[in-house]
């Protein structure tokens, strides 16, 4: 078990949380959509499956590339691939 | 009960207020009493102190001047001639004392001094009262003369020390106080309050009060002491608590390496005892008081968790970088006022510096052995290809000779077929045969993968959508097949939002990854296969014309196998070495059981053929697989009705009739048991059915005799 960080790729805000805490999440899920400064909007994924242990931002927040999202309790399981 | 004597009174001298006006003087040198009374309607209303330091030595005053000086006479004890113990309590807290007659009016007054006088003259009393008040104040007492020696003390006193008379008495004082401040007090005069004296038997509260003569000179001193049980606790207390700080400390450095406090400027004020080397240029130590801001500022490391705590006013998480290349977890808690405002920020961080090394290492090691894995996979299917592809039907030699054409062209090509005919074969025959075949081949079946991972796994995911080491994307299924062939098996469940996307890269041969707006070139052949009727699709509206005439442009049907009986025993055959290759056996197939194999109808086509195959050597005893045995794996009955026998080379009529016939009742008899239910199936009389059955039953005993010899 490890635990991963989900930090921001950009400068924007927070449109919208997809997940809450303690559910599973799915490698490439979209887990956050940020609007950046330009005004798209942009999803964040990660490659990572595991369950959200928190998280650390609403709606509404500003974040900068960097910037901690949610940490995730990965789970280190190779994912069925043929 | 004491007494006081009514000549000892003071006179009460009083201005009646009505009588004054407010500008009229008073020449109150002339008064000799020193305190004098207003009155207002014979009633005493306030005094007025004439020996104050604000009158003594005027001569005249306004009645304005008085009245300002007045204090209410509500403040004033007004006592019987005749007062009990507790009363004098009170009236010693009070410069005067109204004494009232046996009508309850005010007959004169007392000083306190002249009270206490008064009090201390009645002899049997006088003792008892100075002892009552020494004992009944709850402080301690010590008595000491001017050789600084104990020469008093009262119970309360010994017993807050934790002593007794006996080694208290004419000891020097040093001996238990403190001896510096005993001095002082004899030395300037001046009371010293609220020395806390803390040993192992006592927690007490001192102060040292002179006790000076007329001429100023110190006689001597009072030592007043108070009991604050409460503080050998509180001692207690500030002990646990340095070690619970130490135990925290040593936790917190478990869960954060650094832990930084930081002022509502961005001050830092306060530092753990461990912090993260290689991240700050300097020594913490240098840094306290300065601030933090500073040092994004100069480039030290960015973004600055202080400054996002202040802006954001909350918690946040952020990842530093060092200059050092250094990378920190840092996360800022800010704390607030009364008001509302941030007081101060704990900002605790983790280096994850090596984590961030070994995940982007395993990243990178996923990479190469999902690389590794794809190309062994294409190794294992060329292998199989080219050794599996078994065929003899003209139909499938036709079908042969136009695969090696498509694999020169790169045309797109779309298979279809009953289910198990081996379009995917071909599919794998097509990209061996051709210039493609040192390059990928991808399966991508349409039916089996979730609706809305379709799109991605087929497209692809944006650039720069990810954090971490994804920063690359995810590549589809037409990225990875680049150059090579793409298999899209089942395209009949594919739906219909991703037909349109896919025509439209089969038209422009590029791709546009989910998530971008930028079309990538992609070179790739496109198989298709199905199993549906696509045409009645396509009436039906379930599937596209145009992506239909854009797939269809070379179509390939592979006949069901029951339509090319000539391959059926060599593919017999095939799978049957195969099998006793694996588990190293001789197994073989008499004649008359491919003949059994070759009148089958199979619905389920060469996967069928391979699957009985397998459970004729699974359940065999004897190496010879006869047709008797076959026939048993095969439902033959249902097909009989269904399919017709197909005879595929020239035989006398007689003969093959009566093969047939043989065959029939055989099978008949194997399957219904009774020659009645078998002359029903077969649709003639019970008689006929019975006599050709012993006919042939006999005729095989003799037959199996003559082989014995
Ligand atoms: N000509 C052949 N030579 C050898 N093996 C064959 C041949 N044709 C089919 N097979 C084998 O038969 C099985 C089924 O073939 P395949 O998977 O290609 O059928 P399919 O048409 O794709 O079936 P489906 O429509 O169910 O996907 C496979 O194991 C394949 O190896
Ligand atoms: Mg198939």
């Amino acid at each position: 078990m490890f635990e991963e960080l989900i930090t921001s790729p950009y400068n924007g805000v927070v449109q919208q949380v997809l997940v809450q805490e303690s559910i599973r999440i799915y490698e490439w899920e979209p887990l956050f959509l940020i609007r950046d400064e330009h005004g798209e909007l942009l999803p964040v994924k990660v490659g990572v499956s595991g369950e959200i242990q928190s998280l650390e931002v609403q709606e509404g927040d500003k974040v900068i590339p960097g910037m901690v999202l949610a940490y995730v309790k990965e789970e280190l399981v190779v994912s069925a691939c043929d | 009960m004491f007494t006081i004597d009514e000549n000892k009174l003071n006179p009460l001298v009083s201005i009646a207020v009505e009588d004054q006006e407010e500008d009229n003087f008073i020449d109150i040198s002339a008064i000799k009493e020193p305190f004098i009374f207003m009155s207002e309607k014979g009633k005493l209303i306030s005094y007025v102190h004439l020996k104050s330091n604000r009158l003594a030595h005027k001569g005249k005053v306004t009645f304005q001047t008085l009245l300002s000086q007045s204090i209410p006479i509500e403040q004033v004890y007004h006592v019987n001639k005749i007062i009990s113990l507790p009363v004098i309590f009170q009236v010693i807290g009070e410069p005067l004392t109204i004494i009232n007659d046996e009508t309850g009016s005010p007959s004169g007054y007392l000083k306190r001094e002249e009270l206490l006088a008064e009090l201390f003259k009645q002899e049997e009393h006088g003792v008892n009262l100075f002892k009552t008040l020494l004992t009944s104040i709850p402080m301690g007492m010590f008595v000491v003369d001017r050789e600084k020696k104990i020469i008093n003390c009262n119970d309360a006193g010994l017993k807050m020390i934790k002593s007794t008379a006996e080694k208290v008495m004419n000891k020097p004082a040093e001996s238990i106080f403190d001896r510096e401040l005993i001095e002082s007090v004899f030395a300037t005069g001046k009371t010293i309050l609220n020395q806390v004296q803390l040993t192992d038997e006592m927690g007490v509260l001192l102060d040292y009060c002179p006790i000076s003569a007329q001429d100023q000179k110190i006689e001597g001193m009072l030592i007043v002491v108070q009991d604050i049980p409460t503080i050998e606790d509180m001692a207690m207390e500030i002990e646990d608590i340095k070690n619970l700080n130490t135990d925290l400390n040593a936790i917190l450095s478990t869960i954060y390496d650094e832990l930084l406090v930081v002022n509502s400027k961005g001050e830092l004020i306060r530092y753990s005892e461990n912090v993260i080397s290689g991240f700050w240029d300097t020594d913490l130590k240098d840094m306290i008081g300065k601030s933090l801001l500073e040092l994004e500022k100069k480039g030290m490391f960015s973004p600055s968790v202080t400054r996002l705590v202040m802006e954001k006013k909350k918690k946040v998480s952020v990842v530093q970088e060092a200059r050092s290349g250094r990378k920190v977890l840092a996360v800022g808690n800010p704390v607030f006022n009364d008001k509302g405002e941030i007081d101060r920020i704990i900002i605790a961080s983790r280096d994850i510096t090596e984590t961030s090394r070994l995940k982007d290492e395993l990243k990178e090691m996923k990479k190469i052995s999902e690389k590794y894995k794809k190309e062994l996979d294409t190794f294992k299917n060329q292998d199989r290809t080219l050794k599996k592809l078994m065929y003899r039907s003209p139909k499938m030699e036709k079908i042969i000779l136009q695969v090696k054409k498509i694999a020169e062209f790169s045309s797109t090509v779309l298979i279809t077929g009953e289910s198990g005919v081996g379009k995917e074969v071909i599919a794998q025959a097509i990209h061996q045969l051709g210039r493609r075949s040192d390059k990928p081949f991808l399966k991508l079946n349409c039916g089996a993968i979730p609706e809305n991972l379709l799109e991605s796994e087929l497209f692809g995911y944006k650039k720069g959508a990810f954090t971490g080491a994804d920063k690359e994307g995810k590549d589809g299924y037409f990225k990875m097949a680049d150059q090579g062939v793409l298999f899209l098996d089942e395209i009949g469940e594919m739906p219909l939002h991703l037909q349109v996307k896919l025509l439209r890269v089969l038209q422009e041969q590029e791709v546009i990854p989910v998530g971008s707006t930028i079309a990538e070139k992609v070179d790739v052949q496109i198989i298709a296969a199905t199993n549906k009727k696509l045409e009645q699709m396509v009436e039906q509206g379930t599937f596209r014309e145009d992506l239909f005439y854009r797939l269809n442009v070379i179509p390939l049907h592979i006949p069901p196998l029951r339509e090319r009986i000539e391959d059926i025993s060599v593919l017999a055959f095939h799978f049957l070495q195969q099998l006793n290759e694996k588990y190293d056996k001789s197994f073989y197939l008499t004649p008359d059981a491919i003949n059994v194999l070759e009148f089958y109808s199979w619905p389920g086509n060469v996967r069928e053929l391979q699957n009985i195959i397998e459970r004729l050597v699974v359940s065999a005893d004897d190496q010879a697989i006869d047709a008797e045995f076959v026939s048993q794996f095969l439902s033959l009955g249902y097909d009989f009705k269904k399919a017709r026998p197909i005879i595929t080379r020239v035989v006398p009529l007689q003969e093959a009739l009566e093969d047939v016939e043989e065959q029939l009742i055989v099978l008949a008899m194997k399957q219904y048991k009774t020659t009645t239910k078998a002359a029903k199936a077969l649709g003639v009389s019970q008689s006929s059915v019975s006599r050709k059955y012993q006919k042939i039953v006999s005729s095989r005993k003799t037959e199996n005799e003559a082989s014995l010899y």
